[in-house]
């Protein structure tokens, strides 16, 4: 059965389509991860899927319902983790999250929450002298308590610090070993990478792959050779066959070749004769970056953009 | 088969819809939550009860008392300002941080959420004004009898039902927080001084009679009408409620139509596509 099933999405904001001719079906029980650059239409996408914004044209379903004529019952059955931290601080996260929890028929536990986002030791702090990241992870669990059978997340790790997100990585991560139907929305390939069954691009409002991560990879083309060269490495004695590969700026060779032997071979000699250590060097598929560089020609955000 | 599982599917919506909690029980529960966080929220409880509490003992340092009207105004200067400036302040901040948003996504009804949140400001308001009362009882000696009593407090629920609900209707035209407070004290302030409510001002006729329709001077006549109640008089006056709730149903007309639950302007990271989007974005 699928959870989430939508055909020819098309969201127009004047002149500009935001969503061009979307169709994606997601079954029950599925981590989807939809990446994609800012503005690429991933928020208009989990938005139209979460009732808050009409399709121009196209059909949408989520758990057998038109979300925009979802009512009470369908959305007991959804949860929602906004783009931005959206929270009444004054309360405690205990009294926040049972105030939620009442308005759902079988909520989860107050309790088993807090623990899912690592947060039991703050359950009586006031929600706005927490930090960003916890504040974070509390959105998340407000997300949870009703015991969605679906639940959409969207960049729910965007602008924090390493640590935060490597928390609230922690509470998706016993969320996809539940087996919750789960859509995220990231900038992070490491996220999709490490959490989703299925990876979905989305590149200026339209989807551009569909597919498991591992395959994304492959798309990337040939396998790579990585090489970061010691300091003060001779690169001008490099052969010619290597020193077509070197980049200068970052100061690695990378070798992105279908003749991985000969390559390999060329560079072992030279290093051989040069004395240089090769326990730097990487050999293996491309990663999922490059393979999204390679789908979308775009760059994802950088940290800083983040703020 | 499609039939089969149709009628599972209907079955199994029935059973979840029967489960769902009692709206009835969401709006207590809504009413308690809002008024757990107006009474922490240290603008309600400074503005709305602080300042007409110390204006009415700054302004009477020797006389040894007050004038009912001069209490009646500044009661009604405590009550809106809770309902009109904290209840508007806090719900465009609500919608423009995602609150609203939130709170939408949630199985709670939504007419729950604001007769909720309306209840709690009026719960507050009257209690703002209240209090300014007791201290003219406390301190100036204002004999205020039990029908008195009771007669003021039905004024200052009136009158702050009227005014949260005005305040929520013009939520919808404030783009943003930072905008709420110009607008707010823009459409607040020349209403509550040619009502009244800092003392008498000299007023043209044509001025009289505008201030007699706006929700300022009625809650005042109401309040100082209940106050001055002795037996033999009359306690409300009928011109005063109904002028109240004319603002209140046109206010909740008014909000039905105007009022959004998404910002106009997105506080999130942009570029691109949704830069042109928060240009061209609809409202919801």
């Amino acid at each position: 059965m699928n959870a989430i099933l939508t055909e020819h999405l098309t969201r127009r904001y004047g002149d500009l389509k935001a969503l061009d001719d979307v169709s994606f079906e997601v079954p029950a029980g599925q981590f989807v991860a939809m990446l994609g650059p800012n503005g690429a239409g991933k928020t208009t996408t989990i938005e139209i899927l979460e009732g808050f914004l009409a399709p121009t044209s196209g059909s949408v379903q989520v758990l057998g319902s038109d979300p925009r004529r979802g009512g009470r019952d369908w959305r007991s059955r959804i949860g929602v983790v906004t783009q931005s931290t959206s929270l009444d601080g004054q309360l405690s996260v205990r009294d926040l999250l049972s105030t939620f929890g009442q308005l759902y028929p079988n909520p989860l536990p107050v309790a088993e929450v807090l623990e899912m986002v690592d947060l039991t030791d703050e359950a009586g702090v006031r929600v706005d002298t927490l930090s960003g990241g916890q504040q974070r992870r509390v959105d998340v669990a407000v997300g949870l308590i009703g015991r969605p059978e679906i639940l959409f997340l969207d960049e729910p790790t965007t602008g924090l610090d390493p640590e935060a997100r490597r928390r609230v990585w922690g509470g998706i991560e016993k969320l996809a070993a539940k087996g919750m139907t789960v859509l995220l929305t990231t900038h992070y390939l490491e996220e999709a990478n490490q959490f989703a069954d299925r990876v979905i691009v989305i590149s200026k409002g339209r989807v551009v792959a569909d597919t498991t991560p591992e395959e994304l990879r492959t798309r990337g083309g040939h396998t790579i050779i990585r090489y970061p060269l010691p300091d003060g490495a001779p690169v001008n004695s490099l052969p010619p066959a290597l020193a077509d590969h070197l980049d200068e700026q970052r100061r690695e060779i990378i070798v992105r070749s279908g003749d991985v032997n000969a390559a390999l071979r060329a560079l072992i000699r030279w290093a051989d004769a040069q004395h240089l250590d090769l326990s730097g060097m990487e050999v293996g598929p491309p990663s999922l970056e490059e393979a999204y560089l390679s789908i979308t020609g775009e760059q994802l955000p950088t940290e800083s953009d983040h703020g | 088969m499609a039939e089969l599982t149709t009628v599972r599917a209907s079955q199994q919506q029935r059973t979840r819809t029967a489960r769902l909690p009692r709206a009835s029980l969401l709006l207590l529960a809504q009413v308690r939550y809002h008024f757990r966080l107006l009474l922490r929220t240290p603008r309600a409880v400074i503005a709305g009860v602080a300042l007409p509490a110390i204006l009415l003992l700054v302004s009477n340092p020797k006389s040894g008392n007050v004038g009912t009207t001069h209490l009646a105004g500044l009661a009604v200067l405590g009550l809106t300002i809770t309902a009109w400036t904290t209840h508007g302040i806090n719900l465009v901040a609500a919608r423009e941080s995602g609150v609203l948003k939130r709170w939408w996504s949630t199985p709670l009804p939504p007419w729950c959420y604001f007769v909720g949140r309306i209840v709690a400001t009026v719960l507050v308001a009257t209690l703002a004004g209240a209090v300014t009362v007791i201290i003219g009882v406390g301190v100036y000696h204002t004999h205020i009898t039990g029908p008195a009593a009771l007669g003021t407090l039905v004024a200052l629920v009136v009158g702050g039902l009227a005014w949260a609900a005005a305040a929520t209707a013009i939520t919808g035209i404030i783009p943003d927080v930072a905008s709420s407070w110009p607008i707010l004290s823009l459409t607040y302030l020349p209403v509550v001084l040619i009502s009244g409510v800092f003392g008498a001002v000299g007023k043209t006729h044509w001025m009289q009679t505008v201030a007699s329709y706006l929700p300022a001077q009625p809650v005042i006549d109401a309040v100082t009408r209940a106050l001055e109640y002795s037996p033999g008089k009359t306690l409300f006056s009928a011109r005063d409620f109904i002028v109240l709730g004319c603002w209140l149903v046109g206010s909740l007309i008014a909000a039905r139509v105007l009022f959004r639950w998404q910002p106009t302007r997105a506080t999130r990271r942009t570029s691109g596509h949704d830069r042109a989007k928060q240009a061209t974005a609809p409202r919801s």
